[in-house]
């Protein structure tokens, strides 16, 4: 039964792991980047505001602000 | 902002150059932006003119007559050291002026760079959080896309966009962000405005526009990429633009006067972004490209930013990818268990 095993066990993907991490390129694919005008809009604006609304916190901490 | 004169310019430029006498304009500058030596200069000046005319002899002569300025030639003296003494003092306050206004730019430009990173931070620990609650579960890319290099792209174009505006009270200006990426089929690369900052809020006509590195190699800021040189790039006139055929045949080429690009450069990888203002205005932020160059520098606390939120993103790449290994990983080894375990019990 062991034997089974262990014959068994070395067809895991170890190989498989060591090919893909060598495949890893840092220069990115667009798709992972808003590409749609509208929805890109949409998202600048809601961090925008998201933005503006820290800074105006920010401005009102007189001990952090420079 | 009042920009100071050329004079101030050239004089900055001269003390750079030569260091001794660099040394001595900074000497005088100290002196003269002093305001008790100017009180006591003032004071000499009129004493030295008040005995200068008393001593003089307006009398015997006519005005007309040659013999009237025989004796008051060091009134004409004194009169012209009071004339250059004043020039010099009103170019002085003029400069503080302008180096004041600088001084309140970086100190806005750090507190919201200060608050990009506060959100940055903010983003990254609820990432953070978020992987943490699923304690037993590997993460997956989805974890990792609550912020992305492209949001810090859109805030720091607009903080760029709006420190302009500030500073020089306009409003026609953009700041973009070229991004460069490779083709998963083919390979090849190009780059694509990925993110801006504008008046209007409508997206420009060349956002996802793909400019490849090897065909559309006459663009101007494809060249840049090409070139891989780390500097600040400034076309100071319309004509600069044109020569450089910054925007190829495009329509409104000729309504830009002013383009300043900006890389931000990651190491093993060369220029990964590029971040151009364009200028609509005529002289809006300088005159020259030194002007330009003085103006545009403040904003290099943003590239690195960008330069970090890069890696940053990388590193999630990365991660997300490991754990997509690890997760098929152990869902093989868990099919392989219960696969023997129901072989066990046959």
């Amino acid at each position: 039964m062991n034997s089974i095993r262990g014959k068994l066990i070395l067809i895991q993907p170890q190989k498989n792991i060591e090919f893909k991490y060598a495949e890893l390129n840092f220069i990115p694919e667009d798709t992972d980047f808003i590409q749609d005008h509208r929805t890109f809009e949409d998202r600048r604006q809601q961090l925008i505001d998201e933005y503006e609304k820290e800074l105006r916190n920010f401005r009102n901490n007189t001990m952090r602000i420079i | 902002m009042k920009k100071p004169s050329r004079f101030i310019l050239h004089i900055k430029r001269i003390s750079r150059k030569y260091k001794k006498l660099g040394n001595l304009i900074v000497y005088i500058y100290r002196i003269l932006k002093s305001s008790y030596i100017r009180t006591f200069v003032n004071f000499t000046f009129t004493t030295v003119l008040t005995i200068q005319m008393k001593l003089a002899d307006f009398e015997t002569y006519k005005l007309n007559q040659e013999e009237f300025y025989q004796d008051k030639w060091h009134i004409l003296i004194t009169c012209v050291f009071i004339v250059l003494y004043n020039w010099a003092t009103i170019l002085i306050d003029n400069y503080q002026k302008y180096q004041e206004k600088i001084i309140k730019c970086v100190k806005e430009i750090v507190n919201r760079e200060t608050v990009i990173n506060d959100t940055i931070g903010k983003k990254l620990y609820e990432i953070t959080k978020c992987i943490s609650a699923k304690s037993s579960s590997i993460p997956v890319k989805s974890d990792f896309v609550n912020f992305s290099y492209q949001d810090v792209a859109a805030l720091v174009c607009h903080n760029i966009y709006d420190a302009i505006k500030v500073s020089t009270e306009k409003d026609s200006h953009q700041v973009s962000l070229m991004q460069r990426f490779k083709e998963k089929k083919t390979g090849v690369e190009y780059i694509k405005m990925i993110s801006y900052g504008n008046a209007n809020q409508i997206t420009p006509s060349i956002f996802d526009k793909h400019f490849y590195l090897d065909y559309d190699q006459n663009y101007f800021h494809v060249k840049i990429f090409n070139e891989n040189q780390n500097n600040i790039f400034i076309l100071k006139n319309a004509e600069e633009i044109k020569k450089h055929f910054v925007y190829g045949k495009r329509s409104n080429e000729d309504e830009i006067v002013q383009y300043i690009a900006i890389p931000v450069v990651c190491e093993n990888e060369g220029i990964v972004s590029l971040l151009q203002i364009e200028i609509k205005e005529n002289m809006l932020i300088g005159r020259t490209k030194e002007e330009i160059r003085e103006f545009v520098k403040p904003f290099m606390a943003y590239i690195h930013v960008l330069t970090v939120s890069y890696y940053q993103e990388e590193l999630f790449k990365v991660l997300a990818k490991k754990f997509d290994i690890l997760k098929k990983s152990k869902d093989r080894k868990k099919s392989f268990i219960e696969g023997m375990s129901k072989y066990e019990q046959h």
